[in-house]
């Protein structure tokens, strides 16, 4: 029979035990707070869950079993307020349609991400006053109608040594990025780590860029090239096949080279002696007292025991719109109406990596490459910065922002073809041209190379994270319903790049380059995906967001969270995780600031 | 059931990272060959074991160059010294005396004591000195620096020689795993 336990207080409360939440404990218990961590999934077992078992590529690659079991909780999706919104019951990624990959367990979503990085660029910062300011407030409602950006709170300037922080711990990869990113080129900084070898199709890209004109860099990402030690005293022995595994987040790392918080904090903040982890822990509610602080996190534990654990301050660190779905069944924050645009919380969400609008491929041969290569995973690859953000002219474009080009990675995972990359590569998603196009793919002598310029998705009024008024998790809470769509902001841009990638297709010598027929609507997107962002932003205004630039919560100064949900704006430079963790340590001292002096930091 | 690690994973007292990245800053425009010895560089290739200091293998004029980087830290100087070790050599289940001989000092950063050895050399009761303790180093990033450590199976063959089994015992367990993890991934 379950009961309920209560225990005592903390400092600090950190709930899930991801990208962001391993750096808080893990800064936290360094400076001598006393942390617990809550996670809901298990702490991996190195030779159980991993060394035994990790390449099981149908199990791991696409019935996804190192994500939550979708019978626990989910989401449900539609694509506009007049649908009914259907729950998202199967774990897949790729030709399915629907992708999902949730953290489950120590190292959450990191333990099988693709490990590619990338700083935000400075525009993606100032989006909404740089295109204002540049291009006028009626470009931008026309670009991007029902509009609802709102700059970072912070500048790209201001987080640069927040990045450095983050790169040296989690042992980016990578050289200096050239001249479209600030503060690489006017110092010597460079990433910690070296890249990895490049792979034949990546120097190929390389030198199509250069001689196009674009600026092609290594593209970075976060499987050790080299043995590591971070700051923490935690390492890993470098990667022993150049990235081989990434794919579309496919494995788990047995050697821990691919950056995830079980192989870069959460020892360092066990060894420490001040944090507690928990794990089977299901949180599902913050309690608040009179002023909307918060007193209490309630959470199942294995037994279904219902826990209370009060502390001083927490840090939402739940994967994904869980932050949203825990705050709104708390009733913490204000709730965004969709009718009237007011409220902040479920508001600005949009898609990190859009699924693809426009699809060109074509093929490569004799390249060198065949269908078992190393050096094909996210390590060895070539990228441009020149087609994204606000790196070319947008006057009379009529869309915002751009793609990011990059070659030289396995977006298939496991045994698959090169291809070059920019957000999901699918010459088709099923059917003959899509038997046909892997056939072609692994013939040795032939690669397929492929690219899928989808813009960058920018939030719109009409989207937004509310509770779903039919459908409930495991233990009866409503679950979270996205409402979400393209924009004709992608579509625009993807019509405007798929000529240009044709054209860096051909000029790395491919044959047979297609590009599929431009697209005029932007309606029933079929997919959404891991890195939703929005819904629980950052910013200035608390009548637009839900926290400030410390990643505290307007409402409950006591509440810190930091996450892929809580950016304001995004690009495609990167999967997205690497500009959370800056997010992450602005938190951290953000709670420290908070601790020694209670109140609001803004 | 003990959590199983990865034998990749690495952990070393995070005190040590500022200190070897002090050492560097020292160092890295002296162009003096130097590896980390010792427990911290078996730590570095994933042996469990906690370090109590720094040891750094390097040439006799490695040594004298180190010790002149490092004068604000008040050195010891440079002097060969034969010093017989707290552990004996065990050979064919006889503990004999064991000696190390090398060109030595030692400082302290930051609390953490920093050993330096040139032209280490090993001697077991009154047999003759060994060979002069040399490798080709496997590299480890501190952070964002690259550092030389003393390999494994350098290590291996030493405590081999030495019997000590049980350090063998340990270095051993991270290099077979090592080795299934790879017969594994390319099966």
């Amino acid at each position: 029979m379950s009961q309920t336990i209560n225990h005592s207080s903390v400092d600090v409360v950190v709930l899930g035990m991801g990208v962001t939440s391993g750096t808080v404990a893990v800064e936290l218990a360094k400076a001598g707070y006393k942390v617990v961590g809550l996670e809901r999934g298990p702490h991996w077992d190195f030779a159980s869950d991993f060394f035994y078992t990790k390449y099981d590529e149908w199990g791991i690659g696409f019935m996804r079993k190192f994500d939550i079991n979708l019978a626990i909780t989910t989401a449900t999706l539609r694509n506009n307020s007049n649908q009914f919104a259907l729950p998202i019951r199967r774990n897949t990624i790729g030709y399915s349609g629907q992708i999902i990959s949730e953290g489950w367990g120590v190292g959450g979503m990191a333990q099988h991400y693709g490990g590619v990085m990338g700083r935000y660029g400075p525009w993606v910062y100032q989006t909404y006053s740089d295109t204002v300011s540049k291009y006028g407030l009626s470009f931008l409602n026309s670009a991007v109608p029902h509009q609802d950006i709102i700059d970072w709170p912070m500048t790209y300037e201001e987080y640069m040594p927040y990045y450095e922080q983050w790169e040296k711990m989690w042992g980016v990869c990578g050289t200096n990025e050239g001249p479209l990113l600030p503060g690489f080129t006017d110092s010597n900084y460079s990433y910690p780590l070296p890249p990895a070898p490049f792979t034949p199709v990546a120097t190929a890209f390389k030198n199509a860029t250069e001689a196009l004109g674009y600026s092609p860099f290594p593209g970075p990402y976060a499987l050790a090239s080299q043995s590591f030690v971070n700051p923490y005293g935690v390492g890993v022995q470098g990667c022993m096949y150049d990235g081989w595994c990434a794919g579309p987040c496919n494995y788990t790392c047995e050697t821990g080279a691919k950056a995830n918080s079980d192989f870069r904090t959460v020892p360092a903040a066990i060894s420490s002696g001040n944090f507690e982890l928990r794990t089977n822990s299901y949180v599902f509610r913050l309690d608040t007292d009179s002023t909307g602080k918060i007193i209490d996190v309630r959470y199942y534990d294995e037994q279904g025991n219902v826990n209370i654990q009060p502390g001083t301050v927490f840090f939402n660190g739940l994967w994904g719109f869980n932050i949203v779905k825990l705050m709104l069944n708390s009733g913490v924050g204000t709730p965004y109406n969709p009718a009237t645009a007011t409220g902040s919380l479920g508001r600005g969400i949009a898609m990190g990596v859009p699924p693809p609008v426009r699809t060109v491929t074509g093929i490569l041969e004799n390249i060198g490459g065949n269908s078992y290569p190393c050096g094909n995973g996210y390590g060895g690859a070539y990228a441009i910065r020149d087609l994204c953000d606000d790196n070319f002219d947008h006057t009379g474009l009529n869309f915002i922002g751009g793609a990011y080009p990059e070659a030289g990675f396995f977006p298939g995972g496991g045994p698959n073809n090169f291809a070059f990359y920019a957000d999901q590569p699918t010459p088709a998603m099923i059917g003959s041209t899509f038997k046909a196009s892997l056939k072609d793919a692994f013939l040795p002598t032939k690669t397929l190379a492929a690219f899928a310029p989808s813009g960058v998705s920018p939030p719109v009024t009409d989207w937004y994270v509310d509770l779903d008024p039919h459908y409930t998790d495991r233990y009866g809470d409503p679950l979270p319903r996205l409402t979400i769509d393209w924009t004709m902001n992608e579509v625009n841009c993807a019509n405007y790049l798929a000529p240009k990638c044709a054209d860096i297709l051909t000029k790395m010598g491919a044959t047979n380059v297609q590009t599929s027929p431009t697209v005029t609507t932007a309606s029933h997107n079929p997919a959404w995906q891991a890195h939703m962002r929005g819904g629980a932003r950052i910013g200035s205004d608390p009548a637009n967001s839900v926290f400030n630039k410390w990643q505290q919560c307007w409402t409950s100064q006591n509440l810190f969270a930091a996450g892929e949900i809580c950016k304001p704006m995004g690009d495609n430079t990167t999967a997205g995780t690497h500009p959370i963790g800056p997010m992450s340590y602005v938190a951290a001292e953000g709670i420290q600031s908070y601790l020694k002096n209670p109140g609001p930091l803004v | 059931m003990e959590q199983q690690f990865s034998p990749t994973l690495i952990i070393i007292p995070s005190q040590y990272v500022p200190v070897l990245l002090k050492l560097h800053e020292k160092l890295e425009s002296k162009h003096v060959d130097w590896a980390l010895s010792g427990d911290l560089g078996e730590a570095l290739n994933g042996v469990r074991v906690r370090p109590d200091c720094v040891e750094i293998v390097t040439s006799k004029e490695g040594a004298e160059q180190i010790q002149e980087s490092v004068k604000e830290f008040n050195p010891e100087p440079v002097a060969y010294r034969v010093q017989r070790l707290a552990r004996n050599a065990l050979v064919g289940n006889v503990e004999q005396p064991l000696y190390a001989g090398s060109h030595y000092f030692e400082f302290q950063i930051d609390g953490i004591k920093i050993k330096v050895n040139g032209d280490l050399q090993f001697k077991v009761n009154d047999w003759g000195w060994g060979d002069k303790f040399e490798f080709t180093p496997v590299w480890v990033y501190i952070v964002n620096k690259k550092t030389a450590v003393v390999p494994l199976p350098v290590k291996l063959e030493l405590y081999q020689n030495l019997g000590w089994s049980d350090k063998v015992e340990k270095i051993n367990l991270v290099i077979t795993n090592r080795e299934r993890l790879f017969h594994q991934r390319v099966r």
